[in-house]
């Protein structure tokens, strides 16, 4: 599915990626972890397409092809789908007709025929019902006035419609109260399957009690430090970062 | 006393004055010739401005001043053209319909029947009809007033002004629509539409007005200098929405001083998509307590275009509400100019007034000039007003694509986005749906 090679980004001259190294496969959920300014959510935006990043070196393979050669609605029309720690707001866009627009435009790339309005409407309150959501939330602006809580829910709202093969989901869990972090991971574990994978950016262990990853990385200063299974989150939480910092500085020395 | 302006009305202007003076030789003898000499003789007394003048410092006419226009033919268009201009009313707006060719009427493709709402030519009116009396007195009176000469202009030129008056107490059943097309072909026009639109007390009604002109494959020029004059009486409420799609080469000068009597409702909204210069001077005067005045305004420019929006809010008496809001999205090389002043007098207490101006630069060549002004003499009274000038978010435009969308449906998407409050500010109904359309058309075809 996903195999990124020794992948150096850099930021206005300050490389912050430097060298990262992943394999995902189909149907597996990695968890990305790591202290503040790591580079986790700069993963999640390079792998998104967002142009403020200059790739330096390294290579990033989406489903057999250069996924670096493509613009960020290619990617999302491709199955990539990034859920953003700080969605933006935009008022005067209302929830629904925004949700309609992404359908369309995702199922027309696919070369599915548009929703007429009735399908469009069953479906949108199919997957709030799943989500527990309120069917309100359509009638306002896209995550204009949204508490924390409403705008990840709404991130997760949008994967759900837009069905992709790759989610990547930049600190979902933060400003989450615990009644929103089990809704957002149900919506998540709901949709596991074998032909979609998850990459899971978080810097608390929490959410991973819900959402049981298969893989667990830890990031720091740019390179993954240590990987292993889900115990290894268990074992972050215990001990802190600082362990693996002075793990893999030893290590290098 | 007049006010000067720096240039000298150019010599063909005073030869279409005197053409016209001789056309309408032998008809009539109607009290508005007298209005129409006096107009003349103030324009060439005032001049007209250039970018010297402070109301114009953004806007140069000069290249409108400049042509040698013809005067429209006082013929009535033929049946192909009665064909076009039928096309140009919205048949699926059940409206009353009214049709200006090169600013002046045609009979055959206009029909406002309804109890209660009646339609003139000032020339029908006799003159010892009341509404004659009543609307030369406030003629004369707004231009002894004004220091707008295109006012006079209009004034000067026009073969025949139109009077609506919607009767007290009545509710219109249907909006009135209005088609102001105008076509130049072989040489450049000017057409110089008057109306005169009375709200008498207690009535209700909408009226949508369009201003479009033939294709722009010609070297020719339109200039239009339209002339609106509405008197809004106790407890009226009217709403008023202009679109202004002309072709790329023409000019217009839309002028419109409303004046509003207690507890009335004036909602102006002002939409501009065409042209290559608009300037509109937009005017209101609050005579009475307890009214409501609302100024919308929406423009988008592209290329060579160059729109300015020229308002006028006066506070005069206490306890009334004012919310003024114009937003555009200027792409290509055009340009926009917001000169918007609220004027709050000393006995105008409790006055609650907003003014706001924004724009969306979405190239690096677009320019706007925006000026809101405040200016307070009360105490007791709540008003704010501001202007901001931006640039397209890339980390919306980023958020958008990352959801499946091309770069052009995520422009669009953050420009209707960001005209929301415009379109929030109208009733539903046909005439926004309409305006919705249009928007929609426009700002594809500038991507």
């Amino acid at each position: 599915m996903l195999k990124i090679k020794d992948l150096r980004v850099s930021v206005e001259d300050t490389e912050i990626l430097k060298g990262v190294n992943l394999e995902i496969k189909p149907g597996e959920v990695h968890a990305i972890m790591g202290p503040n300014g790591s580079g986790k959510s700069t993963l999640g935006f390079v792998l998104a397409g967002k142009d403020d990043y200059e790739v330096t070196s390294g290579s990033v393979e989406y489903q057999g092809q250069d996924l670096l050669d493509l613009s960020p609605d290619e990617r999302a029309r491709d199955g990539v789908f990034l859920g953003f720690q700080y969605p933006v707001e935009i008022p005067g866009v209302s929830n629904s007709n925004f949700l309609k627009m992404i359908i369309n435009s995702i199922r027309k790339s696919r070369g599915q025929e548009e929703l007429d309005a009735l399908a469009m409407l069953k479906l949108l309150k199919e997957k709030l019902a799943s989500l527990g959501m309120d069917t309100n939330m359509l009638k306002r602006s896209l995550n204009d006035g949204f508490s924390g809580g409403e705008k990840k829910r709404n991130e997760i709202l949008q994967m759900a419609v837009l069905d992709p093969k790759l989610a990547i989901l930049d600190e979902t869990d933060s400003g989450l109260d615990i009644d929103a972090l089990k809704v957002v991971s149900d919506g998540v574990n709901s949709m596991r399957s074998p032909d979609r994978s998850f990459l899971i950016i978080t810097h608390y262990q929490r959410l991973l009690n819900y959402i049981v990853p298969d893989f667990v990385h830890v990031l720091v200063d740019g390179k993954i430090v240590k990987s292993g299974d889900k115990s290894l989150a268990l074992e972050l939480e215990d001990k802190g970062y600082d362990w693996v910092k002075k793990e893999s500085s030893e290590v290098m020395a | 006393m007049l006010p000067k302006y720096q240039t000298e009305v150019p010599q063909h202007f005073k030869a279409l004055f005197d053409q016209l003076g001789r056309q309408l030789n032998g008809q009539k003898d109607h009290h508005f010739q007298e209005l129409r000499i006096k107009g003349g003789k103030n324009l060439f007394d005032m001049g007209f401005p250039t970018t010297r003048n402070e109301d114009y410092k953004y806007t140069a006419l000069g290249r409108v001043f400049n042509k040698e226009y013809q005067l429209p033919d006082p013929k009535q268009p033929g049946p192909e053209m009665m064909e076009e201009l039928r096309g140009l009313f919205n048949s699926e707006m059940d409206s009353h319909r009214i049709c200006f060719y090169n600013g002046q009427l045609v009979s055959e493709l206009t029909e406002v029947n309804e109890k209660g709402i009646g339609f003139f030519r000032l020339s029908d009116l006799s003159d010892e009809d009341l509404l004659n009396g009543e609307v030369l007195k406030h003629m004369d009176h707004t231009l002894s007033q004004t220091n707008n000469p295109f006012l006079h202009l209009n004034t000067a030129l026009c073969r025949e002004p139109l009077v609506l008056v919607v009767d007290k107490d009545h509710r219109a059943s249907k909006p009135i629509q209005v088609v102001y097309h105008y076509s130049a072909n072989d040489s450049d026009l000017i057409a110089n539409p008057q109306f005169f639109v009375i709200a008498r007390e207690n009535s209700k009604f909408s009226m949508i007005e369009k201003h479009t002109s033939n294709p722009s494959d010609r070297e020719v020029a339109v200039f239009a200098n339209v002339f609106q004059r509405w008197i809004t009486e106790k407890n009226a409420n009217v709403d008023h929405t202009k679109i202004q799609e002309l072709s790329e080469n023409d000019f217009i000068i839309h002028n419109l001083i409303a004046s509003q009597e207690a507890h009335s409702h004036f909602y102006a909204l002002t939409a501009d998509l065409g042209s290559r210069i608009t300037r509109n001077n937009l005017e209101v005067h609050l005579l009475d307590s307890h009214t409501q005045t609302d100024m919308f305004g929406l423009f988008i420019g592209n290329a060579n275009q160059h729109i300015d929006n020229q308002t006028f809010l006066d506070h005069a008496v206490p306890h009334c509400e004012s919310r003024e809001w114009y937003k555009g999205v200027l792409s290509g090389k055009s340009r926009g100019v917001f000169n918007g002043k609220v004027l709050v007098r000393q006995d105008a207490q409790k006055t609650n007034a907003f003014q706001q101006n924004n724009t969306l630069l979405s190239s690096d060549h677009a320019r706007m000039d925006s000026k809101p002004q405040l200016e307070i003499y009360a105490d007791d009274v709540k008003c704010s007003h501001g202007a901001t000038i931006g640039q397209m978010d890339d980390q919306i435009l980023f958020y958008l694509k990352s959801r499946g969308l091309d770069d052009d449906q995520a422009g669009e998407l953050v420009k209707v986005a960001f005209l929301a409050e415009v379109f929030n500010s109208m009733d539903e109904g046909a005439i926004k749906n309409t305006l919705a359309g249009k928007v929609l058309d426009k700002l594809r075809e500038i991507q």
